[in-house]
């Protein structure tokens, strides 16, 4: 898709969710007292301010896009050399993320930590394999002696294996 | 206090062996970062923000100012060697530096940087020292409303950090002023967007959204697209930069030097358009113009004297006003935040020691960066072979972590992959990810001032227009403005 077409959608984009926050969000979202004297003083006034300004910046990139062009359109970068299975990769960093934070208090975030990285790893391949599992499994265990031990954060330990 | 006691509890602060310690290792990591292709200063100083936590506050701001100056400098090392800039304001050095590479003479080329980068990072301290005192004491007479229209000003930056596109910064930028308005209001107490979840009562944690957005989309960008990287780095060569070579360059460098201090102190232009103005103006007045661009170590020295001396007056407005001049120093207000001071004037009033000491501590870095810096120069080659299949990985767990020690819990950590998404979704998008944050960190401070200001006046915008401060707030927010609506119509002329 061409840089000014992709423009005018995501301008189109912008609008839809300027107007929905306007329309939407901030009347359910934004609780305002009853008894507020000053319009400008209302918890709701600068998020509807701000969510209209996004809107009304979505519009002037659309309308930015539809002027003629002097030089022919060029192709965005991204959609010009897709990588094979690219797509695929990212949804399986997606799930792996969402799987990271509702699994990491219950595997510890160590153990978490070093499968995240293995993921990771095998989604993107390494021909460093050897050091690749040494820094899977000293790089967690050294964020957690500094964390837990110097900075007494209270990293979670998990239900299967605890550390000292 | 006065200003010799201020001075002597600053001195008696930093005069330990553990300010030295955070200070060196805070250049040594950013020259480290700087150095590594596809790590920028800004990413390591999001990096290193969580391990402050259990330092003092002194130790873990000297540590963040020593990251920031290592990583300008640092990114010097690959765009002479490699020529890929470590980071953007590095780019002006790859004009001449690469070039001496190519020529053998890449150890003198880096010693010219390294002499350039630390006398302009020496000047542009010592401007700090002289202008921000000066200017927190004018602006503790400031109001809501002086400060409304002050940082109303300051968010004229985002047209400096918005890249190709000024509309798509103004789209990112209002976004995150949106985004900073979760949480409870501060007025009256009452939800928005928070859905009556206690996590977003207190609004999005600043740290990861900043690490989200900052280091994140990287990570995801090379699981979309794994490609080693193989540069091939030139051999430094035998000869190295001389005092001779220095005293040649020294009236670029001296130049340079205040052409960064100049457009440092002024938010939103940043270290790239420094390097380059140096540079333009080194080789006008060059008598070696001609060679300009075929490896002339006066261009290396006029680009690095111009993004090194940016670093200190960046924290002009950072410390004296308490707004943020680029990203970096953005990321650098939420590191006072997190340890409980409040840039601005005031901080010169309840924390003076503190400042005194921050002043001492940037002046030792220009020295540090010079000693670090010297032996970084030689150790490049192991740090231009890290696999970035394995550095991938291990920033990600480092985010984790790093997340997580702010509030102690993985909604952090969810939030920041949201972040991180959102930041990719931007990049490919051809949003810039600066604007939002800028908004993000400027949202709740000039949401506060206003309502404060209009408190104070019942409501009435007259307030806004109470004084000779806010009327010259507004008259240079109307240039800027103008400015950027000249920028946007040349551009336009030009497009169609």
């Amino acid at each position: 898709m061409s840089a000014p077409r992709t423009d005018f959608w995501i301008g189109v984009g912008v609008v839809a969710l300027g107007s929905a926050l306007a329309l939407v969000a901030v009347p359910e979202g934004v609780v305002s007292p009853r008894n507020v004297r000053i319009a400008v003083l209302s918890p709701a006034f600068w998020p509807n301010i701000l969510a209209w300004v996004v809107a009304l910046m979505g519009l002037v990139l659309a309308l930015q896009s539809l002027r003629p062009a002097k030089t022919p359109d060029e192709p965005h970068e991204a959609a010009g050399a897709m990588p094979r299975h690219g797509l695929l990769r990212l949804l399986a960093l997606g799930v792996g993320s969402i799987a990271f934070c509702a699994f990491a208090t219950k595997l510890g975030l160590v153990w978490a930590s070093m499968i995240a990285f293995a993921v990771v790893l095998l989604l993107t391949g390494t021909s460093y394999r050897i050091a690749a599992v040494v820094v899977a499994i000293l790089l967690p265990l050294a964020l957690y002696a500094f964390f837990a031990h110097v900075a007494a954060v209270p990293i979670p330990q998990g239900i299967f294996v605890r550390l000292p | 206090m006065s200003f010799l006691d201020s001075a002597a509890a600053g001195f008696a602060l930093v005069a330990h062996w553990e300010s030295v310690f955070y200070l060196a290792m805070g250049v040594l990591v950013g020259v480290i970062a700087g150095a590594v292709p596809g790590v920028s200063a800004t990413m390591a100083v999001a990096l290193a923000l969580p391990f402050t936590f259990a330092l003092e506050p002194i130790y873990g701001i000297l540590l963040l100012l020593g990251v920031y100056k290592g990583g300008i400098f640092g990114g010097s090392i690959p765009a002479i060697l490699i020529k890929t800039p470590g980071t953007p304001a590095s780019s002006a050095t790859t004009l001449d530096g690469y070039p001496m590479a190519e020529r053998g003479e890449a150890g003198r080329a880096l010693g010219m940087a390294l002499y350039a980068s630390c006398i302009a990072d020496l000047i542009s301290n010592l401007s700090l020292i002289l202008l921000a005192g000066w200017l927190a004491s004018f602006a503790l007479s400031f109001g809501p409303p002086e400060f409304f229209t002050l940082i109303l000003f300051s968010l004229t930056i985002i047209a400096g950090v918005s890249g190709e596109s000024l509309v798509k910064g103004l789209i990112a930028a209002a976004s995150g002023l949106l985004l900073a308005t979760v949480g409870l209001d501060l007025v009256y107490g009452t939800d928005r967007f928070s859905f009556g979840d206690p996590n977003l009562m207190g609004g999005l944690n600043f740290i990861a959204v900043l690490i989200g957005l900052f280091a994140l989309p990287e990570i995801i960008d090379f699981v979309f697209r794994p490609k080693e990287e193989h540069h091939q780095a030139r051999q430094l060569g035998g000869r190295w930069a001389t005092l001779a070579d220095v005293r040649r360059c020294l009236r670029s460098i001296i130049r340079g030097s205040f052409i960064g201090v100049f457009l440092g102190a002024i938010p939103g232009i940043g270290g790239a358009p420094a390097a380059f103005l140096s540079y333009a103006e080194a080789q006008r007045n060059s008598p070696n113009r001609d060679n300009f661009g075929k490896g002339e170590i006066e261009g290396v020295a006029a680009a690095e004297a111009g993004n090194n001396g940016v670093c200190g007056a960046t924290l002009i407005p950072l410390l004296s006003l308490g707004i943020p001049g680029d990203v970096i120093t953005a990321i650098i207000i939420g590191a006072f935040m997190i340890h409980g001071l409040q840039p601005g004037p005031m901080l010169f009033v309840t924390h003076a020691h503190m400042v005194y000491a921050l002043f001492m501590g940037l002046i030792l870095s220009s020295f540090l960066l010079f000693a670090i810096g010297s032996v970084a120069i030689r150790a490049f080659r192991f740090v231009a072979d890290v696999p970035k299949s394995l550095l991938a990985p291990s920033v990600l767990v480092l985010c984790v972590f790093g997340t997580y020690a702010v509030n102690n819990t993985i909604f952090d950590v969810a939030v920041m992959f949201a972040m991180g998404w959102l930041g990719y979704l931007m990049r490919v998008l051809k949003i810039p990810a600066a604007p939002f944050l800028i908004g993000f960190i400027l949202g709740p401070l000039l949401e506060n001032s206003f309502r404060q200001a209009m408190l104070m006046s019942g409501g009435s915008p007259e307030i806004f227009v109470r004084g000779p401060i806010t009327w010259t707030f507004w008259a240079l927010t109307a240039l800027a403005l103008y400015l950027i609506v000249a920028r946007l119509r040349q551009s336009w002329r030009a497009e169609t």
